[in-house]
Formats: structure tokens, C-alpha cells, sequence
């Protein structure tokens, strides 16, 4: 059997079908075809469905969820929200936490009284404990109950929470480290000088999922090209900048270019005829909206991954990534299928060139595609993970 | 040890790299020929100043010039509806001033489309006047040159008239 009778647990502090972040995401994916593959997978996962008030949603207790057995714990309500928002505004603002408010903020975080307690008593049952993502109390102390069997897929970006000394003492300490990206470990171990000997890169796998354009062009009533974003509507994923850029663009360009947005999130944004807002979009229709468009701009410069990008690439669309983000940037270079920009300038000959060039966007659309295929189709994951395991067992 | 593993995508006509080189190499040129030539036109909505000098040649020239730059894309039409008495007919009033309001926006979908065709239209013309206007400043140069070099060919000749001069005085 593939999964040679191994047991593991993914440790996530959200799990189901409606999650949408990257890591849960992540974790799912992983999740169930770690289970296609033979493997036997647990989620260890909260009732919580919403991560900024993470009140318990679901009921505790056993479900399985596509194959994939999920065993939900309550959060602990006793949380200090007020000092939580303080130091999180201290750290938005960038002004610099001590150890102890390092501590105090996970310790304001989300966590599980009774999910520590299980990993304690029954961690024993598990060969591996896979913790996804890193930012999270479950994964900080978590992992701390059973280090020897603990990997954390962290999601890295650089934040400040990366710097965090709690952070490097979880991943130095833990049985191994699994990156999505290079870019991403090389942060790791050059930017914050982590020693593990247990890191591995494996990524996300992905199945060759695309959607029709037209349908989405005909439900819409969009005739016109268009950039599309996806992803939360914030100012952590850059949105604020694309929508100046796209703004800027507008007026010193005349042409039919529209902007998509699909998402929900905080950002307030501008009401204009060529910015479109399609909110929360269904699974397919989002797989439409990327065989529509004619670019897609993710202009994030905080991702260990980028699922948009290669869902996008399936759909053969060129992406125009920022400069900034080590990881998107790397993806377009080794496969080239996209283009970055560093400033407005960039950004509009960036966009002119693909909107003049069918055949460039075609072609680096067709690219995106074969790297999604040849380095993150599920059978080359998987082989991944099984060496992987090899080393940590 | 993890190493990068990746499999890249090679492609002998698509080089992401190369074309962003080219764009940047683009770009610096167009930012150095900016500095070097201040009078030539900005494209697009952040346009230079003209030259002082072509001003002083050509001031009618260069004020319309610049009515036109800041002109060109105004022509956009806004969504302008004036109260009417019909306001306070009971449901029929506001039924009305919805119709009214949705005509008026049909219109001015169809007439912004058009304003957008003229708009591009006016750009062109206005980027072809900027760019003869800045222009005149190369020729006004042409002409200082021009004068020197005539002033430099009179005294040549005066030079060559001497010369001539004293050969034809001088005893063999």
C-alpha cells in the first residue's frame, strides 16, 4: 500500500468545506488525498468557523468530511481580546514586542484546552502530527506537547510574527519543517538563520480543474478584457495597490480593460463602471471567471504558495505577480507565464504589452499551465510527502 | 537536505526574464530621455511643461496647446437630474423619477461610449501637437546653430578674400 500503514494527524484551527484561507485550504487538500492514497489521516481541528472572533460554530465531536475523518474541539472562550488587539496593533505598526508580549499574543489567540489535551493523551496513536499553518496558538503549543512527532507546515511569509522568538523555538524544535516554495525556505533559513535538519519542500498538489469562460462572460454580461483578482478584499493582500495602479491605468489609458474582483474582505473600494465586485464566488464559477479573463493580477507580496496562481495557470492565464514577493516572482520566472511589476510603471507596460501581444498571453498561459502540471500534480506531491516520511519516521 | 527540485517551464519564445529586461531597459531609456529633453511631451495625462523659449515664440500656440492637453478627457458626462414637481405625487411621483433616472443613465452609457472614442481621438491629436510643439524647440536651436555656422562661413570667405588678396599683390 502507498501509505505504507502510516497514521497522521493534520492539526488545523479551521477545517471544512467553506474554509477558504490558503492554509485550510492547504490542509484539506492534503488531507484527502493523503486518505486516496492509503493513508489513515485525522484532522485535529476547533469548532470555530470565523478566525477573527473564532467562536465555536461547529459541534465537537467526529464527522467525516470527504473521506477524511475530522475530529472538531471547542475553543477556549477565555481569551483577553483587548490585550490581543493591543499588541496586534503594536505589530501593526511596527513597533517592537517584547518576548513576553510575543508570548502574550499567542497566548490571546486561539486555543483549545481539550484539542492539547488529546494530542497529549493520544498523540501516542499518530507517526506524525502535521501542524498547518504556523500563526496559530494550536500549532505554537500544539506542537510543543509532542515535538519528536510534530512537522510544521508553516505557510511562511516575511511578517513580523516570522521574527517572533517563539516562532523560531517551535521550528527549530520540532521533527521537521515542510515549505511550499524554495523562495520560501530560503527565507526561512537565511532570513531568520532556522536549523532544522527535517526541512523538506513539498507544495500543494493540484487536479487539473478548468472552468468555461464563456459561461461566466454570458452570465455576466462582460464583453470587455479584464484583469481578475482573487482573494480577500484587505490591504494585507495588496488590493489597496492594485486598485490605484488599475485607477492610474484607466486614465492614462483609453481602452474596454475591466477589473474583477472576487472575494469579501474589509477594503472599501472605489464605485466605478470598470471595477467589478462579484463577492463570495462558488468553487466552478470562480474556475469560469479565470477562463475569461485575459490577465490575472495577484499583487500580494505575502505568499509561502499562491493557490490563485496556479489555479489561474490551469486555466491558461498569464499572471502579472509583484516584484516584492520572492515566492509569486519565482513561479513566474521558472515557468514562464507571467510578469511582475515594482511600480506603476512597470505595472501599465506590464498590462499594455499583454493586452497588444494574444499570442504572448496565450503562450505564457499555456506555460503557467505545464509547470502546474509537471510540479504540482497530486502523484508528484505525494511522492514527495512518502520520501519525506522516510526521513522523519 | 531539501533542494529546489522544480521543473521549469523552457520555452524558445517566451523568456520572463528577458522581457522584463526589456521593459525596464525601456523605461530607463524613456525616464533618461526625459531628463535629457525636458520640452518633449509626457503621453498621457501628466504632460510636461513647454519650454520657455517656444513659449516666447509662440505664445497663442501654447496656450491653446495647453487648453487642449486639459480639455481632452473632459468630456465625460455625469449622471444631472433636476427636481421636478412630479416629486410629490404619492408612488407615482418616485415611480416616475426611477424611470427617469434609469433613462438617463441608458443615455449616458451610450453617449460616455462615444465620449470615450472622442477622448482617444483627442489624446492622438494632442500628443501629435505636443510633440510638434516641442519640436519648434529643436528647430529654434537648429537655428542658433544655423547662424553660427553662417557667421563662421562669412568669415571664412572674408579669411579666404585676404588671402587672395595678398597672392595676387605678390611679385613673382
Amino acid at each position: 500500500m502507498a501509505g505504507e500503514g502510516r497514521k497522521i494527524a493534520i492539526v488545523v484551527p479551521r477545517y471544512g468545506e467553506e474554509i477558504l484561507g490558503g492554509a485550510e485550504t492547504l490542509a484539506r487538500g492534503l488531507a484527502e488525498n493523503l486518505v486516496d492514497r492509503g493513508l489513515e489521516v485525522d484532522v485535529l481541528t476547533t469548532c470555530a468557523r470565523d478566525h477573527y472572533t473564532w467562536q465555536n460554530y461547529y459541534r465537537p465531536g467526529s464527522e467525516i468530511i470527504n473521506h477524511v475523518n475530522v475530529r472538531r474541539f471547542p475553543v477556549n472562550q477565555n481569551r483577553d481580546l483587548a490585550r490581543f488587539l493591543d499588541l496586534s496593533r503594536k505589530i501593526a505598526t511596527h513597533q517592537e514586542l517584547t518576548t513576553e508580549e510575543q508570548y502574550g499574543w499567542i497566548d490571546e489567540g486561539v486555543h483549545s484546552a481539550s484539542l492539547y489535551d488529546y494530542i497529549d493523551r493520544s498523540g501516542g496513536l499518530y507517526d506524525l502530527l502535521i501542524f498547518v499553518p504556523y500563526l496559530f496558538g494550536t500549532t505554537y503549543y500544539g506542537s510543543t506537547l509532542r515535538p519528536e512527532k510534530s512537522i510544521i507546515w508553516p505557510c511562511l511569509h516575511d511578517e513580523p510574527y516570522a521574527y517572533f522568538e517563539a516562532t523560531r523555538t517551535m521550528l527549530e524544535e520540532c521533527r521537521g519543517i515542510v515549505f511550499n516554495s524554495w523562495p520560501e525556505m530560503e527565507f526561512a533559513k537565511e532570513r531568520l538563520r532556522i536549523v532544522n535538519d527535517g526541512m523538506r519542500i513539498i507544495g500543494f498538489g493540484f487536479h487539473d480543474l478548468t472552468g468555461v469562460g464563456d459561461r461566466f462572460r454570458k452570465k455576466y454580461r462582460i464583453r470587455e478584457r479584464f484583469i481578475v483578482y482573487s482573494g480577500r478584499l484587505e490591504a494585507a493582500k495588496n488590493l489597496p495597490l492594485l486598485v490605484s495602479y488599475f485607477t492610474k491605468y484607466k486614465e492614462r489609458n483609453q481602452n474596454d480593460l475591466f477589473l474583477i474582483l472576487m472575494g469579501t474582505g474589509p477594503e472599501i473600494l472605489p464605485q466605478r463602471r470598470d471595477i467589478v465586485q462579484l463577492g463570495f464566488t462558488e468553487e466552478q464559477e470562480k474556475l469560469d471567471a479565470y477562463a475569461a479573463a485575459t490577465i490575472l493580477c495577484q499583487p500580494s507580496v505575502n505568499e509561502s504558495f499562491s493557490i490563485v496562481l496556479m489555479e489561474s495557470w490551469l486555466n491558461e492565464v498569464p499572471a502579472l505577480v509583484h516584484d516584492l514577493c520572492a515566492v509569486t516572482k519565482y513561479h513566474c520566472q521558472k515557468s514562464n507565464g507571467g510578469l511582475y511589476f515594482g511600480n506603476y510603471e512597470e505595472f501599465e507596460e506590464c498590462v499594455n504589452l499583454l493586452l497588444e501581444r494574444p499570442d504572448l498571453r496565450r503562450q505564457m498561459g499555456a506555460n503557467g499551465r505545464r509547470y502546474v502540471l509537471t510540479n504540482y500534480n497530486w502523484d508528484r506531491i505525494f511522492g514527495k510527502f512518502k520520501a519525506a516520511l522516510k526521513v522523519w519516521c | 537536505m531539501a533542494e529546489d527540485d522544480i521543473i521549469e517551464i523552457r520555452d524558445p519564445e517566451v523568456d520572463v526574464e528577458e522581457i522584463m529586461q526589456r521593459i525596464r531597459e525601456r523605461l530607463r531609456q524613456r525616464a533618461a530621455q526625459k531628463k535629457a529633453e525636458p520640452w518633449l511631451p509626457d503621453f498621457g495625462s501628466e504632460m510636461a511643461d513647454i519650454d520657455p523659449s517656444v513659449r516666447a515664440l509662440a505664445p497663442k500656440m501654447c496656450y491653446s496647446l495647453q487648453q487642449a492637453r486639459e480639455q481632452a478627457n473632459k468630456i465625460w458626462v455625469d449622471l444631472l437630474l433636476t427636481e421636478t414637481m412630479t416629486r410629490r405625487i404619492p408612488f407615482l411621483g418616485g415611480l416616475w423619477r426611477r424611470i427617469r433616472r434609469e433613462a438617463h443613465n441608458l443615455v449616458l452609457f451610450y453617449v460616455n461610449i462615444l465620449a470615450a472614442n472622442q477622448a482617444a481621438f483627442n489624446n492622438h491629436v494632442v500628443r501629435i501637437l505636443s510633440e510638434l510643439v516641442g519640436k519648434q524647440k529643436q528647430l529654434l536651436d537648429q537655428e542658433d546653430a544655423l547662424k553660427q555656422l553662417r557667421a563662421e562661413i562669412e568669415a571664412l570667405r572674408a579669411d579666404l578674400k585676404e588671402l587672395q588678396a595678398l597672392f595676387s599683390t605678390r611679385p613673382d
